[in-house]
């Protein structure tokens, strides 16, 4: 009914572009979510020591990144970190390199806004362990740091896993947005595609089937995880 | 050392209040060696406050609180209460095991990880203890897949790998089902009857007429009424203690 | 008198410090005339805001994205019910169409789907007679609503699920029909704990609107960018804070309202 036309993506070239930016996006999740969760799991820990002004300085930071728009805090660190115009030389060419380039933005902004939402998920974890379940472990005479290390955490983990797998899937479409800032991934290679072929819909169709299987592809082997890691009659539907 | 008598816990003038509500409004009570005392009373008269009170994980307000040659009241961390923890175990209403360890694990943990016990002989000892609650074979089950009883007999094993000379036990049997009950009693009779020192919080006025040395009733907060089961059923010298006791029985 | 103030309230206290000190240094540095950087954000602002440089009429900017966040959610709520209420059905029929489109938006970038329906919709299109213009922000708004529809089904499954079945068995034996019982007994009980949900996808699709720079609407981050192509680098970093203020000034009480009614709401399941 639209005349859809995919007769281009016989071209190697397109091939060639879409997989290079399939590609690229897998690095730009992959070291975003990593480095999220990293910043999750120190903001977390931060918040259990129960210091009211780290506390606030960590609520600070979660709250900024959660209620502003991803798009704008990329845009932001993109032109801020390159002004800073520190180079580093390419071993291969020896030619002088932007440090902070488009990728290296959007990496530090992606984890920073998944590091809060990463926070936002471990916090709510560790709150969800039944306060009995750990009166419990005092009454057995674990310590504070015993206490969190073998009873708390574990539980915790096991528990945050559904939210933890809503930040990271939310964390990959969020990569998109990086097309904006230029870096050459999936979203940003569907626009190389129309603007060669001219055959935008099919460029977009095609590029937003591509996302919805892979976001599909994360969540389910999340869900495997959780699975996996899901204590035996622990946790489903009390 | 520091006791002002011969018994193993001694609770004198205790007063805890949560916000506007004084819940224990000056509790005294004495518990010898090898006693058995059960606490019994309406809801909301502080019967499972007074437990928690006795191995600190309620601090008081005011009053002395002694477990051996532990006094209670002055301390203040969970660290300065280890030693405390070590000899006064607690059971739970709600059971309380650790959903992410199995059975086994559940028992043994804290001997290894708090008292730093051998893994070995805590292990042994894990294994003799489910035997003894009627749960071998259960070993390698999590607490999720076990019915209630099952659970809070593994707590009563996971109390008793602790080695404790004292263990609270607090409405074990409130929220279990009524053929599960029988097993979880039947534990503690032999606990009672090997000599262990016990101080039960229950709703099951036989049982705490069969088992126990020594019932004390409370109500708004304080002790109305202690004597031995036999004079304080039959014989209630205090009204309030009437009433409640023509209500329950 | 002392005062001791507890955790919580310390807590804040340093927030909001935090909070008024920086509002305090910017409007110092207002009165002061200004470093030049802030005079020129402060003289695009009324831009920034309403679309025009005299703040009237408004033809874009922040408010733009405000009213495209309220139709997308209009529009989101209605289609989010329907399909929500298709994954409750009992026919499979039903349910497992509802529940592959449901995936399939949520699974789906915001800007992609936006992208696609900026291209997938016609400019115009006669239904019954009827003929609908397509302007570039009627797709933005339609864009925006999808993914928001398909959480917000999300939303009413959990909600109408966290309801205790023994009300549904209790409902049953009273004699309800199916019907019934979702408007007498699961709805009214469900909708108190929707409205958390519904808030927080709400401030999720404030933030959202700020994607529809790429239909060439005249939002903020539209205008942002094309205001910035006329200033000095320097300026930079000062015009992407005041954006940036605006969107958290906006959706952070949202959020912050939200959590307080699922606190209150958590306590009264069963």
């Amino acid at each position: 009914m639209f005349g859809l036309d995919f007769t281009w993506l016989l071209d190697p070239t397109y091939q060639g572009w879409l997989v290079e930016g399939v590609w690229i996006t897998l690095q730009l999740a992959a070291v975003s979510s990593l480095a999220a969760l990293v910043i999750g799991l120190f903001g977390a820990l931060g918040l259990t020591l129960r210091l009211w002004w780290l506390d606030a300085l960590i609520e600070l930071f979660v709250e900024v990144f959660r209620n502003t728009p991803p798009l704008l805090q990329m845009l932001f660190f993109y032109f801020t970190l390159t002004q800073l115009g520190f180079t580093i030389e390419d071993p291969v060419t020896g030619l002088q390199q932007p440090l902070f380039n488009a990728f290296f933005s959007a990496s530090v902004s992606l984890s920073l806004f998944g590091g809060a939402l990463c926070v936002e998920a471990f916090r709510s974890g560790l709150d969800a362990v039944p306060k009995a379940t750990l009166e419990a472990a005092r009454s057995l005479g674990y310590g504070r740091w015993a206490l969190f290390r073998r009873v708390q955490a574990p539980i915790a983990t096991r528990i945050c896993l559904p939210g933890l797998t809503n930040v990271l899937t939310n964390l990959f479409k969020t990569t998109s947005q990086a097309s904006v800032i230029t870096v050459p991934e999936l979203m940003y290679a569907a626009g190389q595609v129309y603007n060669d072929t001219f055959r935008t819909l099919e460029a977009m169709l095609l590029v937003l089937v591509i996302y919805v299987a892979l976001v599909s592809l994360l969540s389910w082997a999340l869900l495997r995880l959780e699975r996996l890691f899901a204590y035996p009659g622990y946790g489903q539907g009390v | 050392m520091t006791s002002r008598s011969e018994a193993l816990i001694e609770l004198d003038g205790v007063r805890k209040s949560f916000g506007d509500t004084e819940v224990l409004k000056g509790i005294s009570l004495n518990v010898g060696k090898g006693e058995a005392v059960c606490v019994i009373g309406p809801s909301g008269s502080g019967k499972s406050t007074i437990l928690r009170t006795i191995n600190g994980l309620l601090p008081v307000d005011e009053g002395f609180i002694r477990v051996g040659e532990h006094r209670v009241h002055e301390l203040r961390s969970d660290r300065e209460m280890r030693p405390l923890r070590r000899q006064v175990a607690m059971v739970f209403q709600q059971y309380n095991l650790f959903p992410h360890r199995t059975v086994l694990e559940n028992v043994a943990m804290a001997p290894v990880q708090v008292l730093g016990h051998d893994p070995e002989e805590v292990r042994e000892r894990a294994v003799r203890l489910l035997a003894k609650v009627h749960l071998d074979g259960k070993e390698s089950r999590y607490p999720g897949e076990l019915s209630g009883g099952q659970q809070q007999r593994v707590a009563i094993a996971r109390a008793l790998a602790m080695q404790p000379e004292v263990i609270l036990f607090d409405e074990v049997t409130a929220a279990l089902d009524p053929e599960t009950v029988k097993g979880v009693l039947e534990t503690i009779r032999e606990l009672v009857v090997e000599g262990m020192t016990c101080v039960l919080v229950t709703h099951e006025m036989r049982f705490a007429r069969e088992v126990s040395h020594r019932v004390c009733f409370t109500d708004h907060g304080r002790i109305v009424e202690s004597a031995p089961p036999a004079e304080l059923f039959d014989a209630p010298q205090d009204p309030r203690t009437r009433e409640f006791l023509a209500q329950v029985l | 008198m002392v005062i001791n103030p507890s955790y919580e309230q310390r807590k804040r206290l340093l927030l909001v410090g935090i909070l008024l000190t920086v509002i305090a240094l910017v409007l110092v540095d207002a009165a002061r005339g200004g470093s030049a950087e802030w005079s020129r954000v402060i003289a695009r602002l009324p831009l920034l805001l309403t679309g025009s440089a005299q703040g009237w009429p408004i033809t874009g900017g922040f408010l733009l994205n405000v009213v495209m966040g309220i139709a997308s959610m209009a529009i989101a709520t209605a289609v989010g019910t329907l399909l929500g209420l298709s994954l409750l059905a009992r026919r499979r029929l039903v349910r497992q169409p509802a529940f592959v489109v449901m995936n399939f938006l949520r699974n789906a970038p915001w800007l992609v789907v936006l992208f696609a329906m900026l291209y997938l919709l016609p400019y115009r299109l006669t239904l019954l007679g009827v003929t609908f213009e397509f302007s570039p922000l009627a797709k933005a708004i339609i864009g925006l609503s999808l993914p928001t529809a398909a959480n917000f089904a999300e939303v009413i499954r959990g909600a109408v699920q966290s309801v205790h079945a023994g009300q549904w068995e209790s409902a049953r034996s009273l004699g309800y029909s199916t019907a019934q019982i979702y408007r007498r007994v699961i709805l009214p009980q469900a909708f108190r704990r929707m409205i958390p949900g519904w808030m927080n996808l709400y401030a999720l699709l404030m933030i959202a609107t700020s994607l529809a720079t790429v239909t060439g609407v005249q939002e903020v981050v539209t205008l942002l960018r094309t205001t910035l192509s006329m200033e000095s680098e320097t300026t930079l970093v000062y015009f992407y804070l005041a954006v940036l203020a605006m969107f958290f000034a906006y959706c952070y009480p949202i959020a912050l309202l939200a959590r307080r009614l699922e606190n209150k709401t958590k306590g009264d399941s069963l």
